[in-house]
């Protein structure tokens, strides 16, 4: 069954071994994108992944969100959010938080990295089979894009009560969220292991 | 016919793609750049307690706009104090010098204000003062332990005052000119190698422009009561430096305005505001009177007076000089001798007071006039200035009768001859009075008076005999008839007697003729001719209407 792909909408068997460099292949009955071959989609992988870690990395250096009610100030930096939960008695929480928007989209960006290197220069790795399964496996637990929605919730509700700043690090948060977003979308599943295969035959 | 083949390269070229992590990478850098561009100074600060003071959350102020953020504290190694380190501001390095000043802003609740209350919410703050020498960079400080009262940069005059005790006055207090606040008491502290209290006041711009060379301070604290020579004084100075204390400073009378004074000046704080006016002038010279009798009541300050006009005042009474000057005596006469010296008295007259000018020239004048005065017969004279109170002061004036004399010198001083007085003199003449009237023939006086008592008692004796008299006990009898018959008279005339009957019928009868005289007389004057001719008269012939 060389070449096919089940939808993963409606299940449908689809060939797909014609397709050429720069077209997306649709589901005929449904109408669901099933792969697509990108030009240079290792390299734009790569570049959105490098840049959403240095988004990453300002992120964490400078405030966050400045707080100002009645005199009282509060200054935050993204690492000091799950401390502060933490400080506040609720260590899992603290952990889980700390895990979804920072630790696990890093280590997805890290992964990702280290995935397309090596395929964009047609070379074999031995990671790259458990690097490839690993990355799709931690991508579903990143909730950047939660995170922000929370913290924007969040904003709106707090505005009336206090004042309230954006740091340097929340914009630099949000580019990282977009960038890490495009990364994940420039990566096609299917041809990922398709080249992993096609690397593997090469090299046995 | 060949085709041409193109040359085919593999890969190359710049993929665009690698802007996105270039630019990630470039506004990373900026932003890392820009904060360490924009990064402020980080200094350390020492308190004695960290009372208020909160890592991340305690802020450092100047003119209430933030300028920094304490983001540690700590104790010191020796445990004797606690440093709070301080992430400033960029724009606050350039007032981070070395007199820089930093205090802790909580709630304080003083005698005469409230302050701070906004940090019952927010918390305590640090508060900046700018420091105003040294060039900028200083980066350790120690906080002050209270707030100042004043800025280091505030416009005004910084003086000291010095004084012999510490009165009422402390720190914040006010220091008033005429009444109206213009400076305060920044501190107070003995001078432990001078003895003596010293004040460190600001007074604030533009008042400071009051202060010359010429004014006096004096403290208002408290109410004081004093008694001299003029009488019982109660002074007072407004409710809230009764209560609290405070320093007051003028200009005392007749004295023209002095030099400008560079700040840090020392004065003198006097004890009131009459201790001012004693001492205005810088110009005097001392004297010295001996008087030989009690100096009872006459202190140091009492008013020396020409005529009832205070020239001058009493500086001391000179035992200790006498004493020893008599035992000088005594050991080159080699005995002892009490001879009752008069007690010398020192002091001092200023010309000024006599509305010369405050000058060296003047105190020549007035000791040219007082060494030409004495032989025209000047002399000091001790007198009483207050019966109540029993104070004394020494008088001067021209006594033409006084025993001719010369200004002589008594130890270093030029002397004023002296002459009794006062109430020493009143008492000489109410002695003599006494003498005479001690002297004078009162037995004799008795004699005559008992005479002239026994001539009284005959001619009293005369007076009783004619009033036990027959004839002046009958006297009132008589009285009475003499009256009855008064009364008998009067009855004669009564409204029923025939008399005032017959008086009454003959005034109706001259009325009733004067009525018709009264007639005539109007028909008289209406036509004279009616005596002669009758009042009849034929009518006026009248007009007749034609038909």
């Amino acid at each position: 069954m060389q070449g096919t792909i089940a939808c993963h909408a409606c299940d449908l068997l689809v060939d797909v071994s014609e397709l050429k460099t720069g077209q997306r292949a649709s589901c005929p009955r449904c109408g669901h994108s099933l792969t697509r071959i990108r030009k240079d989609a290792h390299s734009k992988v790569l570049a959105y992944s490098v840049a959403a870690l240095i988004a990453l990395v300002t992120a964490n250096a400078f405030p966050f969100l400045s707080f100002a009610s009645s005199g009282l100030e509060s200054v935050m930096t993204l690492p000091q959010t799950p401390a502060m939960l933490w400080g506040n008695g609720l260590p899992m929480v603290a952990i889980l938080v700390a895990a979804f928007i920072i630790y696990i989209p890093a280590t997805v960006l890290v992964l990702l990295i280290l995935l397309c290197m090596p395929l964009r220069g047609e070379r074999w790795r031995p990671w790259l089979k458990p690097v490839g399964r690993w990355v799709f496996t931690l991508q579903s637990w990143s909730m950047v894009e939660v995170f922000i929605i929370g913290v924007i919730v969040s904003l709106v509700k707090i505005m009336k009560m206090a004042t309230v700043t954006m740091g340097l690090s929340f914009w630099g948060y949000v580019f990282f969220a977009i960038l890490f977003t495009m990364a994940i979308a420039a990566l096609d599943k299917y041809q990922m292991w398709q080249e992993i295969e096609a690397l593997e035959e090469q090299r046995g | 016919m060949t085709t041409a083949q193109p040359e085919v390269k593999e890969g190359g070229g710049f993929n665009a793609i690698w802007i996105i992590p270039i630019v990630a990478l470039v506004l990373g850098i900026y932003m890392v750049v820009h904060t360490w561009m924009t990064e402020g100074p980080e200094i350390t600060i020492a308190f004695d307690t960290a009372q208020g003071l909160t890592a991340g959350k305690t802020k450092i102020k100047y003119r209430n706009v933030e300028m920094g953020l304490v983001t540690e504290v700590f104790l010191t190694d020796d445990f004797e104090g606690v440093k709070a380190k301080v992430k400033m501001d960029l724009q606050a390095k350039p007032l981070l010098k070395a007199d820089t000043e930093f205090w802790v802003v909580t709630a304080r609740i003083g005698v005469g204000n409230i302050s701070g209350l906004d940090t019952l919410l927010s918390g305590a703050y640090i508060q900046m003062a700018p420091g105003v020498e040294g060039k900028p960079g200083a980066r350790d400080f120690v906080a002050l332990p209270r707030p100042p009262l004043t800025a280091v940069d505030a416009p005004g005059l910084r003086l000291n005052l010095l004084s012999d005790h510490a009165g009422s006055i402390s720190t914040g207090d006010a220091v008033l000119y005429k009444g109206y606040k213009v400076g305060r008491v920044e501190s107070s502290e003995f001078d432990s190698s001078a003895e003596r209290m010293r004040y460190e006041i600001f007074i604030d711009a533009p008042y400071h422009e009051l202060i010359d060379s010429s004014v006096r301070f004096y403290n208002t604290s408290g109410i004081s009561l004093s008694a001299s020579a003029e009488g019982l004084k109660l002074s007072t100075g407004s409710m809230d430096t009764v209560l609290l204390g405070g320093i007051a400073f003028a200009r005392p009378p007749d004295v023209p305005e002095g030099d400008p004074v560079a700040p840090g000046t020392e004065f003198r704080l006097y004890d009131s505001l009459d201790a001012t006016h004693e001492n205005p002038f810088n110009n005097g010279t001392h004297f010295v009177v001996r008087f030989s009798q009690s100096l009872k009541g006459l202190l140091p300050g009492a008013p020396v007076e020409y005529r009832g006009i205070v020239m001058g005042r009493v500086e001391r009474i000179m035992l200790k000089e006498m004493i020893q000057m008599g035992l000088e005596a005594d050991r080159v006469a080699g005995e002892v001798t009490a001879t009752g010296d008069p007690i010398p008295v020192l002091i001092y007259m200023e010309p000024g007071r006599m509305a010369l000018p405050d000058t060296p020239a003047s105190v020549d004048l007035l000791r040219a006039v007082v060494e030409t005065g004495v032989p025209n017969g000047m002399r000091a004279r001790l007198e009483t200035g207050n019966l109540l109170t029993g104070a004394q002061y020494v008088g001067l004036d021209y006594y033409p009768g006084a025993d001719p004399a010369e200004a002589g010198t008594w130890g270093d001083y030029t002397e004023i001859p002296t002459i009794g007085g006062g109430l020493n003199q009143i008492m000489v003449k109410v002695n003599s009075i006494l003498d005479k009237i001690d002297q004078a023939p009162l037995e004799e006086t008795l004699v005559n008076v008992n005479d002239a008592v026994a001539q009284l008692d005959k001619a009293l004796v005369g007076l009783e005999r004619i009033l036990n008299s027959e004839e002046t006990q009958q006297l009132p009898e008589d009285l009475s008839k003499t009256l009855e018959e008064l009364r008998q008279t009067l009855d004669g005339l009564s409204p029923d007697s025939d008399l005032y009957q017959n008086v009454n019928s003959s005034m109706r009868q001259l009325n009733r003729t004067l009525n018709n005289l009264e007639s005539l007389t109007r028909t008289l004057s209406g036509q004279p001719n009616a005596a002669v001719m009758g009042s009849k008269l034929p009518p006026d012939p009248q007009p007749e209407a034609r038909q």
